[in-house]
């Protein structure tokens, strides 16, 4: 496997810019996902697809815990280099 | 229904028992708690129905549960919501995050037939949990105060004890609040005041109030679980009363039937007997037979708590969708059968008006119809993609209504689905038993045709229609979802129970219109089986449920 952090990161803004129809290059990678407006039940959605991309089973909260981006890719890239 | 319990309460038709409808009436008239029923009920011990067995209590199978409060709500929905159902909501946050010392204090306190409020309303943030602003934060000695209003809270002064959902953090997000479980006498009563109660349309005896705290402090251990869990663990623990709630006011209905069925049996109109008007007799067949299809998919959405927990987020919010338009439309039906007597407050009737407007609350409290919508269709693409169509069967027990069940692991009921539900697949043909009778399986075919088109429009929604944009349709999917969630809870009772099959071929009539497949309205054959049916069970006195037990009378 060789999602690093970046990949990660890069792969999730472009899946955050596909949940707001938005430009890729309009997503931060440092702010909470909550401010762009993806609430409590939209993580869940996230977090299937994060599940199907890296075909590892997460908890349904992971994005709860790991608001940003940022945050979200540095803990898949552990879970991932295990 | 819990025979001890009828019994008890008696015969609600008997002008000798002080049970009887004109006293529920008259209370609502007098917009007070009936006080007769909260004795009777007191003596029962009703509120052990909701503590586990393990803490003393009688919860062993939510199903059972239901049955149980269906006795009460078929009484007087002010009972049911005043009496029982405001305990069991706050029960149930306490169960699944309380740690050994709460869960025993909020058994102790329901044991000794106490009212615990569960405290969560805030008038300007409705269902939108996150945004709750209701504060408990550390004062300067380093003990949570809390500040702000809770409004149209059931028996939050008369109760002794609270179940309060609070901001626990200023930050945006999932992770911000907290359920904090509060006993009255721990609190200085000068920090809190209580706003007049709120008068409303239905359940006019039931005490629905408001408070506002100002640096209230609160003791140490009041967090139920760990802090900032707060809107997990209500996405949990809700999946039981949003699964049982509505599942036990088709004991309104009950009534709401039982009663049309007298009047249009005792009246003479046109020369004829109002039951034999054949437009009146296929309305109340269809009322009937919505009953059954709301006992069949509530009883199998109460028995995948404990059988399917890891499923139940997307049964329990779809039950609630379901059941409630059911039940309110078979009301709305029902009245105009009675026509002028549904709107006059007294007489033999009186009761229907009452239980009509009480049962409106089932379409918005405790979270709207529209929001169980709402939150299960950000499941609905993986749901589709890993569930729908190929998924396992579901076990068996399932479907044997009354066998046993294990006990409720809390643990186990998760805030998603994670795209896995065997209750949908369950309509395939396949998993039929051969030599099914033509209708039934005709009607199967529908519902699995409509899975197939779910599955090809779920892989269509596009991701912004999965959020608070959704578009009209998008909710449409998850609603035409719950109908084949329904459709395959009636035909796999029927599989497993066997039987006529005339109640399943109505059932999933009724439920194929709700889908446009159809009109909804009953073969005149079928009707005729279904209101014939309805008459024995009303001669003898018997339940309109799928158990059909006896009444007292």
């Amino acid at each position: 496997m060789s999602d690093s952090a970046d990949d990660l990161r890069g792969w999730l803004v472009q899946r955050v810019a596909s949940y707001l129809e938005r430009d890729p290059a309009e997503i931060s990678t440092s702010v909470s996902l909550t401010q762009y407006g993806l609430d409590s039940v939209y993580a869940f959605v996230m977090c299937g697809d994060i599940e199907d991309h890296l075909n590892l089973t997460l908890e349904p909260t992971v994005a709860w815990d790991y608001r940003t981006i940022d945050a979200l890719a540095d803990h898949l890239s552990t879970l991932v280099g295990r | 229904m819990s025979e001890t319990l009828e019994k008890l309460l008696g015969d609600p038709w008997d002008p000798a028992n002080p049970m009887n409808h004109a006293a529920v009436v008259a209370a609502d008239e007098r917009q007070e708690m009936f006080a007769e029923g909260e004795r009777l009920l007191d003596e029962y011990g009703l509120n052990a129905e909701f503590v586990p067995a393990g803490l003393g209590g009688r919860l062993t199978g939510v199903d059972r549960l239901v049955r149980v409060m269906r006795s009460v709500w078929r009484r007087d929905p002010a009972l049911g919501l005043g009496y029982g159902a405001s305990s069991f909501i706050a029960s149930v946050n306490v169960w699944a995050a309380g740690d050994d010392g709460q869960r025993r204090a909020f058994a102790d306190l329901m044991l000794a037939n106490r009212k615990i409020a569960s405290v969560y309303h805030e008038l300007a943030h409705g269902n939108d949990f996150a945004r709750a602003e209701f504060a408990a934060t550390p004062g300067p000695g380093g003990r949570l105060l809390l500040n702000g209003r809770k409004e149209v809270v059931t028996n939050l002064r008369r109760a002794d004890s609270l179940v309060v959902f609070a901001r626990t953090s200023a930050e945006e997000g999932s992770r911000s609040h907290s359920q904090l479980f509060v006993h009255k006498a721990d609190l200085p009563p000068d920090r809190m005041t209580y706003l007049p109660r709120f008068p409303s349309a239905g359940m006019r005896g039931v005490q629905l109030g408001g408070v506002v705290f100002d640096d209230c402090p609160i003791p140490d251990g009041s967090v139920l679980g760990t802090p900032g869990r707060g809107i997990e663990t209500a996405l949990r623990s809700f999946q039981l009363t949003r699964t049982a709630l509505p599942s036990m006011m088709a004991g309104v209905v009950d009534t709401g039937l039982r009663a049309t069925l007298r009047f249009a049996t005792a009246r003479t109109l046109y020369g004829r007997n109002v039951a034999a008007i054949p437009q009146v007799r296929s309305t109340l067949a269809e009322v009937y037979a919505d009953l059954l299809a709301c006992d069949a998919f509530g009883t199998v959405a109460a028995r995948a708590l404990h059988l399917l927990p890891g499923e139940a987020s997307v049964y329990a919010s779809l039950v609630k969708y379901t059941v409630s338009k059911q039940l309110i439309d078979a009301m709305d039906r029902l009245s105009l059968v009675l026509g002028a007597h549904f709107y006059i407050r007294q007489g033999t009737y009186a009761v229907f008006q009452k239980l009509l407007r009480d049962l409106g609350v089932i379409g918005f409290g405790h979270a709207a119809r529209v929001a169980c919508l709402a939150t299960v269709l950000p499941q609905i693409p993986q749901l589709a993609r890993r569930s729908w169509l190929i998924a396992g069967d579901p076990p068996a027990d399932l479907f044997r209504i009354g066998a046993d069940l294990p006990p409720l692991d809390f643990a186990a009921l998760r805030p998603s689905a994670a795209g896995h539900e065997s209750l949908s697949s369950a309509v395939l043909a396949d998993a039929a038993s051969p030599g099914e009778p033509g209708e039934v399986a005709a009607l199967a075919g529908l519902f699995a045709d409509e899975l197939v088109l779910l599955k090809r429009d779920a892989a269509a929604l596009r991701p912004r229609d999965l959020g608070v944009d959704a578009r009209p349709e998008a909710l449409g999917v998850a609603a035409r979802y719950a109908a084949v969630l329904a459709a395959s809870s009636c035909l796999n009772v029927w599989r497993a129970g066997g039987g006529d099959p005339g109640w399943v071929v109505a059932a999933l009539t009724r439920l194929a219109g709700r889908l446009g497949r159809g009109s909804g309205r009953l073969p005149e054959a079928v009707a005729r089986r279904l209101f014939d049916e309805l008459l024995d069970r009303h001669g003898e006195n018997r339940g309109f449920d799928l158990a059909g037990l006896p009444l007292p009378g």
